[in-house]
């Protein structure tokens, strides 16, 4: 089904869906020539899809993008990451008015829609599929711009005043961080000795005095629209929370998110760039053994999604192909982790 | 055994998927497909490699005195990790680092952080 074109019956049913939840939107029922254009599944798991579709009208076409859970949402307020999918409807609209480049929300789906719970956004151009961004020549001077420019945006996401977020963000600060990483590890059968020592090593070494803001928790190279010029928007704030803003510099730096390229930073940049640009935006320039601290987070994070991921395959939760296969990839966040937690950044 | 091996079973499904289904597909089918032949790679190497893991786990079992019934080594170690009743020795690290080493090559013999560790610590 996810690749059928439009024209089949499920995906007619949707389309028809989606078609009324945009006039309803648009308050006109001039619907003459309104048509649901191109319809197609991109990614994702069982439980979180995305589409991709063109509204068009008789005067314009326009490119969107539906992110939704489907189904038939008993509760509407079930969250997928960190937050319900509401909740980052409600997200990337602040953080585009405080300057982060995000795609615009064109609609947050209701009950009565009948397409489960999610958004509808802008779709705006750009790749986001990391090997595409790392090879092809046409993104060479974005490749040497992107470091600093993620540096700028995560400095203007850190910088939102906290009374303006929604509610609902999940706390990750100080003590909570270990607390929830420990819950995982157990909740997941305590099988890799590996984390666990990662994990006591985050824990004997906790920040001095950080601050606490809104953090992407999710800010790499793959979530990330880049066109020839550098970086376009920020996509997949699911994992947003409070925590220590340093978090989303070395979780961009983390070895698993540079897809085998030696560029620190997500495969593409140096550290330099990346603190530079952080810096011009918010007057802070963190040290390499913060970075290097959050990396180990990192590693440990990918491990806990590793073993998240697999939990989900088994429990029948999402019986997809990918949950499963990915929950071997935790022995790359074991390696990652032992690397780190001998010294420095690697 | 007769017939055809095991492994030789996963090469031709794998080659199958890669060179006679992939072309036929794109987008999420053809990202799916190619996480499948991943998939037959990885349970061809655990049958020619797994043994080694198995092997490393009873070796620290009886260097530490485990009860080998009280479920999976890793598993009590871990448990003994967090509850701080185990120190994180060179015992300890070594049989870690050999272990990680040897899950990696059997999962993803090309990931980067693989080779990184293989040069600091196979020296």
């Amino acid at each position: 089904m996810p690749e059928a074109p439009t024209g089949t019956s499920a995906d007619k049913g949707m389309a028809d869906c989606l078609r009324a939840a945009l006039l309803d939107a648009e308050q006109t029922a001039v619907a003459n020539g309104a048509s649901i254009d191109g319809l197609v599944r991109l990614s994702g798991g069982a439980n979180m899809e995305t589409w991709s579709f063109d509204w068009v009208r008789t005067t314009e076409t326009e490119p969107l993008i539906l992110r939704r859970v489907p189904g038939q949402t008993r509760d509407f307020e079930t969250a997928v990451g960190e937050l319900t999918l509401k909740d980052e409807a409600a997200l990337i609209d602040i953080a585009g008015r405080y300057g982060v480049p995000v795609p615009v929300v064109r609609l947050v789906l209701r009950p009565e829609h009948a397409l489960g719970q999610g958004y509808i956004m802008s779709r705006e151009r750009g790749e986001a599929l990391p090997f595409r961004l790392l090879a092809d020549d046409c993104y060479r001077d974005a490749r040497e711009r992107l470091a600093f420019q993620c540096g700028q945006t995560l400095g203007r996401i850190h910088k939102i005043p906290l009374e303006s977020l929604p509610e609902g963000l999940s706390d990750h600060s100080g003590v909570l961080l270990f607390q929830r990483a420990q819950e995982l590890l157990d909740t997941h059968g305590n099988l890799s000795p590996v984390l666990q020592l990662g994990l006591n090593w985050l824990r004997d070494r906790p920040r001095r005095d950080p601050l606490r803001t809104l953090v992407h928790g999710d800010f790499r190279n793959g979530n990330l629209l880049v066109d020839e010029d550098g970086l376009v928007a920020v996509l997949d704030w699911e994992l947003a929370h409070l925590g220590d803003p340093v978090q989303d510099l070395g979780y961009i730096c983390a070895n698993v998110w540079r897809f085998g390229s030696p560029k620190p930073v997500g495969g593409f940049g140096d550290y330099a760039d990346l603190l530079a640009g952080y810096e011009s935006v918010t007057g802070i320039a963190p040290v390499m053994a913060d970075i290097h601290y959050w990396q180990v987070h990192a590693a440990l994070s990918w491990g806990m999604v590793c073993l998240r991921m697999l939990e989900m395959y088994r429990s029948g939760e999402d019986s997809s192909l990918e949950r499963a296969a990915v929950g071997r990839r935790l022995s790359e966040a074991e390696i990652d982790l032992l690397l780190l937690m001998e010294g420095e950044s690697v | 055994m007769s017939g055809t091996e095991s492994v030789e079973l996963l090469a031709a499904v794998r080659q199958f998927l890669r060179e006679e289904v992939l072309p036929e597909l794109k987008g999420f089918k053809a990202y799916t497909t190619r996480v499948a032949a991943n998939a037959l790679g990885i349970v061809a190497r655990e049958l020619e490699m797994g043994a080694g893991l198995a092997e490393l786990d009873n070796q620290i079992a009886s260097t530490l005195d485990l009860d080998e019934q009280a479920g999976p080594v890793t598993r009590q170690i871990a448990l003994a990790l967090r509850d701080g009743t185990m120190a994180h020795d060179q015992r300890i690290l070594t049989y870690l680092r050999q272990r990680t080493l040897h899950a990696c090559a059997i999962d993803n013999p090309k990931y980067s952080g693989l080779h990184q560790a293989k040069a600091r610590w196979l020296r």
